[in-house]
This record gives structure tokens, C-alpha cells and sequence, in this order.
């Protein structure tokens, strides 16, 4: 395989959080890089620093080392960098459409573009009928879609998600995951997923990343060696279920470290 | 089968006694101030409050004394919380301002307004421009500080979602900010209407010549009892018209709720 130069290129990054008792290592020398249109995953037990760093490289949080996206260093938010939150945060006072139209408005689109990205979008995830909606008449999933197709509206180069199917029942999750599995084909965004779900890592991404608690580090990496497109047969197959096997013993060493180190402190 | 009512009895069963209320009361009241022993001058019956009432009405200095006093409340209420929201904007916005401004405010802030009535007459004698800054002072600092507050707590969520995006920082203000603080500080201003009415009082304690609680002075040093407790009821309607006004117009504005 032909190597490509990198979309997103992290060299041994660290965060450290000041608390009141002291300061504390949240990432270790986190070093990675993705290719352009890849679907990666960062897989660990909570509080492992993963949200940390997708949040160092969406430009949130203050880190030590590089971080480049398209080659520039990372020194701030911007809109090649689409965001997909657990929380859908979406405008409460904007409808569906007023949400996804935000960022084309933004950044100084006509209102022919805006509305032309908007409608597409709109069609996209589904959400015609509801255009009009303010979000807190649709349910949860519909939420997270009207956030997946705002961060869109940017025709963002690479789209940054942080666990965001983690507050969605079983059923809702694992239609979202074959939804953004299609949109992605589609687009063919690079995409960097934060998730603690083995099974949600493993079906969804290229490549998964399994972190480590106190500090963050990344323990080892696979590559998911299944077919395209994914569907609900997928997590029956003879490879998926040794990944996952594989997964859930490096991860239960993990939360089994992490859950004593939370005892002591 | 059970004894309990249906829900449809039940509620026949509330209605009346809502219904019941005022009258009940009404009818008590007439007949303990008619009773042996009670006083009718000090504590006259609601018929003669109505008789009292009608007195003012028909000397024509009702209409005066209402619109004087509805003018002062709305102008001060209006001159306060549109200078609050501005000044709340700033020091929850920009630090070097709230680092300037804001100790000057918490010194002020608690004083109660009525103490400011010797300065004012002395400042602004019997003007109504004296009234208006009563007003405005109590009205102010309610709406500053829940603006200031309303502002500094948006939803960090949105506000990230909104950096994301790529919403340029000249527009957070109109774009996120204002909308995200709207809904507390419009219970800032809700409560501010309550103390407009209160610095009302205040304001007509302080010297002038039409007023509902000018009236209500003056007929006191009349022993006019009835239109003492008619000018006390009209207040108590006054207060409770605009804080139902506002809420219906709160919730046209914050219309996403």
C-alpha cells in the first residue's frame, strides 16, 4: 500500500489538567496519524484521556507536542475540523434547518449556497419532515443527526466524534452506526471516532486505537479487516468476533487498573 | 368498587371552591366589620371600600393617580433594565470592564433604594425625574446581575459547538451568547418588574401630587379608610396585571421553550 502523507498527524502530544490538587497527566505522549479518508477509532474505559485528545486536535485543549491537520498545527478550532459532541448542543432557539444552516452562514455563503448545503443535508440524515422543528421536539437520535449534518454543512475535511451515540438506546445507536457508516461512504470524510464500546469501535472503524488510564497512552492498534459494506450480519462473523474477543481482554486489564487506581485515590 | 370520585367530579368539585373564594371571603369580611365592637372607621366593610372607591373615581383623580403611576413604573422599569442588560452584556463579556465596574456595583447593589429617598429629594426635589431614578436604581442592579450571571453561564456546550462551526468571535455576541442568556435574563427582569412596584411606593413617599399611593397617603390623613384599602387593592391588581403581562410576552421571546 502506497503510504499517503498523513490528515491528521499527532507527535507525542500530552495535555496536563491543572485541578486544585495539583497538576495531573491526563495524555502521555499520544502519537498517531491518519490517512485521508480513514475511519479511526479511539477505544478505552472512561476517563482514559481519549475525549482529551480528540478535543487537543479539534483545537479545545491546550497540549504539549504537534498536532497538524492538512499540515498546518492545530492552535485553535476552525471549520475543516467538524465536531460531533456526546450532547447534541444544538441551538435551542434555531429549528432544524436554522442549526444546519450555521456554519455555511458563518462563513459568509450566499443564501443560495447555504440554502442549497442545507437541504442537502436535510435529505442526508432523513430529517425532511422536520425541517421546521425546534429540537427539543425530536428525540434523541434525531438530535444527533441534525448535529451530525451541521458539522457536514462545513464540508468539514475531517470529522471529529466524541461519543456520539453514547446517550442513545441499543436500537437507535446501531441504526445511527449504519447510518454514519453510509454517510461516510458517501463523503468519504476522515473521520476520528472516541467510543468505550468494543463492538461500536470494531464495526465502524478502519483502524482502532486502544487507550489506556492514568495517563492516557495508546496501548496497541489493529486493523478491522472486514468487509465493506457493514451491516447487522457483520457482528456475527468469525473475524468480528475474534477482534472483539481480542479487544475486550486488553480493555478489561485496563478498566481493572483504572477501577483500582480510582479505589486508592 | 371503590368510593373515590371520578376525575370529572373531582374537578367540578375544585372549580367550586374557586369560584367560592373570593365571595367567601368578601362575605366575612362585611360581616366582621359590621360587627359589635369592630370599628368602621378604622376597618370599614368592602361596601364602603366600593363607595370609597367610587368617590375617587368620580372626582376624576383616579384616571390621574393611575396613569401617573403606571408612566412612572414603565418608564423606570424600562430606563433600568434596558441600561442593565447593556451593562450586564459588558462586564459579563469583556473582564477589564467587570474587573472596573463591578466592585462599584456590589457596594451599591444592596442598598435598599427607599434609603435613597433623602438624597433624592435633595438631588432632584419634587421632579418626577427624582421618582424615575428611584425606580430605575431598584430595577437596575436585579437586571445587571442576572445578565451579568445569564451571560458568564451559556451553555459551554453551545458555545464550543459554535467555535466548531467556525462562528467568528464579532459574532458569539448575537449569534450564541444572547440567546443562550436569554431565558435568565428574562427571569431577572420578571423580578424586576415586582420591584418597580415596590420602589414605586417609595418614589410617592417622597413627595408629589398624583400617585395610586399618593392617594392612598393622603386619604389616610383624611381618615378616608375605604379609599385607603381601595388604593391598596388596586396596587396589589396593578402588580399582578403586569407580572402576568410580562410572563405572556416572556414567553413570546423566549419562544423556543
Amino acid at each position: 500500500m502506497v503510504q499517503e502523507k498523513p490528515i491528521i498527524d499527532l507527535k507525542k502530544i500530552s495535555v496536563i489538567f491543572n485541578t486544585k490538587s495539583g497538576d495531573f497527566l491526563a495524555v502521555d505522549r499520544v502519537s498517531l496519524e491518519v490517512q485521508p479518508g480513514e475511519f479511526i477509532c479511539l477505544l478505552g474505559p472512561s476517563g482514559c484521556g481519549k475525549s482529551t485528545v480528540l478535543n487537543a486536535i479539534a483545537g479545545f485543549e491546550p497540549y504539549i507536542g504537534t498536532i497538524s491537520v492538512l499540515g498546518k498545527p492545530v492552535i485553535g478550532p476552525g471549520p475543516e475540523r467538524g465536531m460531533v459532541f456526546q450532547q447534541p448542543n444544538l441551538f435551542p432557539w434555531r429549528t432544524v434547518r436554522g442549526n444546519i444552516s450555521h456554519g455555511p452562514r458563518m462563513r459568509g455563503k450566499t443564501k443560495k449556497e447555504v440554502n442549497q448545503i442545507t437541504d442537502d443535508l436535510i435529505g442526508v440524515v432523513g430529517l425532511t419532515n422536520f425541517s421546521n422543528n425546534y429540537p427539543h421536539m425530536l428525540s434523541g437520535g434525531m438530535q444527533q443527526r441534525v448535529a451530525l449534518a451541521r458539522a457536514l454543512a462545513n464540508e468539514p475535511k475531517v470529522l471529529l466524534m466524541d461519543e456520539p451515540f453514547g446517550a442513545l438506546d441499543a436500537q437507535t445507536r446501531s441504526i445511527m452506526q449504519e447510518h454514519l457508516l453510509s454517510i461516510w461512504t458517501r463523503l468519504k470524510t476522515t473521520i476520528v471516532f472516541v467510543t468505550h464500546d468494543v463492538e461500536e469501535a470494531i464495526f465502524l472503524a478502519d483502524r482502532v486505537f486502544i487507550m489506556t488510564a492514568g495517563p492516557g497512552r495508546i496501548k496497541s492498534s489493529f486493523s478491522v479487516d472486514l468487509d465493506r459494506p457493514r451491516d447487522i450480519a457483520t457482528l456475527n462473523s468469525q473475524t468480528f468476533l475474534k477482534l472483539r474477543q481480542h479487544c475486550l481482554e486488553e480493555i478489561r486489564e485496563e478498566s481493572a487498573r483504572a477501577f483500582s487506581q480510582q479505589g486508592i485515590a | 368498587m371503590s368510593n373515590k370520585p371520578s376525575p370529572q367530579t373531582n374537578k367540578r368539585y375544585y372549580i367550586f371552591f374557586s369560584v367560592i373564594s373570593i365571595p367567601f371571603f368578601l362575605v366575612i369580611w362585611e360581616i366582621a366589620a359590621r360587627a359589635e365592637g369592630s370599628n368602621i372607621v378604622l376597618f370599614p366593610p368592602p361596601t364602603l371600600v366600593v363607595e370609597g372607591m367610587a368617590k375617587w373615581i368620580e372626582s376624576g383623580d383616579f384616571v390621574i393617580d393611575l396613569w401617573t403611576s403606571v408612566r412612572r413604573v414603565v418608564v423606570g422599569f424600562l430606563l433600568g433594565s434596558s441600561v442593565g442588560v447593556i451593562m450586564g452584556v459588558l462586564t459579563g463579556r469583556i473582564q477589564w470592564i467587570s474587573c472596573f465596574l463591578s466592585p462599584v456595583f456590589h457596594i451599591l447593589r444592596p442598598i435598599p433604594p427607599i434609603a435613597f429617598i433623602p438624597i433624592v429629594i435633595l438631588w432632584f426635589g419634587l421632579s418626577e425625574t427624582g421618582k424615575l431614578f428611584l425606580i430605575f436604581w431598584g430595577v437596575y442592579f436585579m437586571v445587571w446581575i442576572s445578565t451579568h450571571l445569564a451571560v458568564q453561564n451559556v451553555d459551554k456546550g453551545l458555545i464550543r459547538a459554535a467555535l466548531a462551526l467556525g462562528t467568528p468571535e464579532r459574532l458569539m455576541l448575537k449569534e450564541v451568547i444572547f440567546f443562550g442568556a436569554l431565558p435568565v435574563i428574562f427571569v431577572g427582569l420578571r423580578t424586576s418588574v415586582g420591584i418597580s412596584f415596590y420602589t414605586l411606593v417609595a418614589a410617592e413617599l417622597a413627595g408629589t401630587v398624583a400617585g395610586v399611593f399618593f392617594r392612598i397617603d393622603i386619604a389616610q390623613q383624611n381618615l378616608q379608610t375605604g379609599q385607603v384599602l381601595g388604593g391598596l387593592l388596586v396596587l396589589g391588581t396593578m402588580s399582578f396585571a403586569a407580572d402576568r403581562a410580562f410572563g405572556i410576552l416572556a414567553k413570546r421571546l423566549v419562544w423556543w421553550r
